[in-house]
């Protein structure tokens, strides 16, 4: 399955977001697995097989911005599209210096999500 | 026939002796130039024993501070020739109306006084009193001059007042400070001395003050010579005789211009770090708020995008659509209930219960905020309705909205010059067991569009304002089965009323036991 669609991981402490984002992603046509933590994607088996990381900033553990580094660290070029619920818009050109695809805001739209995925895996 | 003759010889012979001693007593320099008074009287006593022959002469002169009166008698060596024990007395006042004093002159001649003499103790008496006169003015001009004297040397704004308020003696330094001399400074309050703006505030603390005897201490801005106003401390103190009479007043003028400025900054200064740390804050809250509602939010959007996806999808997947609409509810619920989270964020936890009553809380109120009221220039005034009835609440949570009012209604009268600041906090029993607190100010009032919007949060027309009040006010109120809202007057302002039910006869009951007991 997972290899005839592109794999789309979605990282969040957020159970809502794991929840509903993936069934979301399906829609769009792309496998989805949701992890809650930074770390238990780190240790997932998808690591090579996703070719989009939806990801969360403030998470309690590591962030996801400490993931985006130890990612890079580990040569995984997995590309990024942050999400966050901060109001602090001087998070996106911060974390997209930094090599991130995209930063969405919550809450956005299911265009802008589509967007930021087809820009992700456009980059791979 | 020779009688009317001799009579006659007789009277022109005592008339002659009355002109020479109204002559010799005219002549006594010491009664009519003000010498030390006890020289005058004892000079006049000295006069009259001698001139009428007299068994004695009293003499009581007053002191001119209200002080007490001192007495001087002087017996004649003569007892008449006889021992006898008749006296007759004569006196005289000291001064027009004896505001100086009296002297009583005693003889034992049952004819005494006869018309001549008389007329020699009232003259001898007028003279001693013009002396008098003249001695007090004098002694006073020395004392002026050399209080002036001591004042000049104080390197400071001195002046010195009259037990009645008036000023007296004021120092080289403070006549040089306004530019004007004593007689000017005399009419300070009508001539532009102190400023017209704070004399309806100085005049009556001066006037009581002076009436009472107690010091005085006020800010007023005095002209300076060069017709600029500066803000004066104004200090008073009453000099006491030994006697404990106020002899005098010394006032120390400080001008204090400089440190008011400096002190009008920095509460300036103050009063915008308070508003930036609120605003910071209130970003921060914001954000934080912001935060925990976008979650839900973002969920909400996402699980509706994916239903009508579901629903557009052909076949549609009605069961996929159910679960994420479903997911949608709970998501919606979830944001509301970050409001309520926020809504307890500001309201405390513990809710005492107990039967009060609202016009006592209502007072504690009004005497807590008196003195902020005052200094708004805010006039107060509360008709707080007889027997009202119990309610039932958190007693520090409702004085909270109460006070949390007064505060609003004093606020928005800041702006109000043309009209006196009139705030009145008034409670009375509602229809159907419920009683009302209504609060009226004359301000800025309510417009139409504001009033809807007045209770959310964040929500302020106030510059320091931070608009939680009448949002958490309004939450306290509603924990109490209570309602809160306002009404603009039909005149300038705004009426804020709350309202809450009774609590059941049972609680005032034993409230009212527990009160008696």
């Amino acid at each position: 399955m997972i290899g005839t669609r592109s794999l789309v991981s979605v990282v969040d402490d957020d159970e809502s977001v794991r929840e509903s984002l993936p069934d979301l992603i399906r829609q769009f046509g792309f496998a989805a697995r949701a992890f809650s933590s930074a770390e238990a994607f780190l240790a997932s088996d998808v690591l090579n097989q996703t070719s989009c990381l939806l990801l969360d900033i403030a998470m309690p553990g590591m962030s996801g911005t400490e993931l985006q580094e130890e990612l890079l660290r580990r040569r995984h070029a997995i590309p990024i599209v942050f999400v966050t619920a901060t109001g602090d818009r001087t998070v996106r050109p911060r974390v997209i210096g930094q090599g991130a695809v995209e930063c969405l805001f919550k809450p956005f739209s299911e265009t802008a999500l589509l967007t930021a995925i087809n820009a992700a895996l456009g980059t791979r | 026939m020779d009688a009317p003759f001799e009579s006659s010889a007789e009277e022109v012979a005592r008339l002659r002796d009355c002109l020479t001693d109204l002559a010799s007593i005219m002549a006594l320099p010491a009664l009519s130039t003000g010498g030390e008074p006890g020289q005058i009287v004892s000079t006049l006593t000295d006069a009259l024993l001698g001139m009428l022959r007299l068994a004695f002469v009293c003499v009581r002169l007053n002191d001119s501070e209200g002080g007490p009166s001192i007495e001087t008698m002087r017996i004649g060596d003569t007892l008449g020739g006889t021992a006898r024990s008749d006296v007759s007395f004569a006196s005289a006042r000291l001064g027009l109306d004896g505001e100086l004093g009296i002297v009583v002159a005693g003889s034992w001649r049952l004819d005494f006084p006869v018309v001549t003499e008389r007329v020699l103790l009232d003259v001898a008496a007028n003279q001693a009193a013009i002396g008098l006169q003249q001695a007090r003015l004098l002694q006073r001009a020395g004392l002026q001059s050399e209080q002036k004297g001591i004042m000049d040397t104080i390197p400071g704004l001195v002046a010195m007042l009259t037990p009645a308020g008036e000023v007296d003696v004021v120092n080289h330094e403070l006549v040089e400070y306004c530019g004007q001399g004593l007689d000017a400074m005399k009419d300070w309050g009508t001539n532009g001395t102190v400023h017209a703006d704070d004399l309806p505030r100085i005049g009556p603390v001066f006037t009581r003050a002076i009436a009472s005897g107690t010091p005085y201490d006020f800010e007023a801005r005095v002209r300076r010579f060069d017709g600029v106003y500066r803000w004066c401390q104004i200090r008073g103190l009453p000099h006491r005789d030994t006697s404990e009479h106020i002899a005098r007043w010394y006032v120390l003028l400080t001008d204090i211009n400089d440190q008011k400025r400096a002190e009008e900054a920095l509460s300036r200064a103050r009063s915008e770090l308070a508003h930036v740390s609120r605003v910071t804050t209130l970003s921060a809250l914001t954000a934080s708020i912001a935060h925990e509602v976008n979650q839900p939010l973002s969920g909400i959007i996402t699980n509706a995008s994916t239903c009508l996806r579901m629903l557009a999808a052909d076949p549609p997947d009605i069961d996929g659509a159910r679960v994420t609409a479903t997911r949608t509810i709970r998501d919606g619920n979830r944001a509301s209930d970050v409001i309520v989270r926020l809504r307890e964020l500001f309201i405390r936890k513990e809710f005492a219960l107990e039967p009060l009553d609202l016009n006592e809380a209502a007072r504690e109120v009004i005497a807590l905020s008196s003195n902020d009221l005052q200094r708004n220039r805010v006039i107060l005034q509360s008709e707080l309705a007889d027997g009202l009835s119990f309610v039932t609440g958190d007693r520090i949570q409702l004085q909270q909205v109460i006070l949390n009012l007064l505060r609003n209604a004093s606020d928005a009268m800041v702006d109000v010059h043309d009209r006196p600041r009139q705030l009145l906090i008034k409670t009375e029993r509602e229809d159907g067991q419920r009683v009302r607190l209504a609060v009226r100010d004359a301000g800025v009032g309510l417009s139409p569009r504001s009033i809807d919007s007045l209770f959310d949060a964040f929500y302020t027309t106030k510059s320091g304002g931070m608009g939680i009040g009448l949002f958490v006010s309004r939450s306290i109120v509603e924990k109490h089965h209570g309602r809160l809202w306002a009404q603009p007057n039909d005149g300038p302002g705004a009426t804020f009323f709350l309202s809450i039910p009774c609590a059941s006869e049972i609680v005032a009951d034993a409230a009212t036991a527990v009160r008696h007991s």
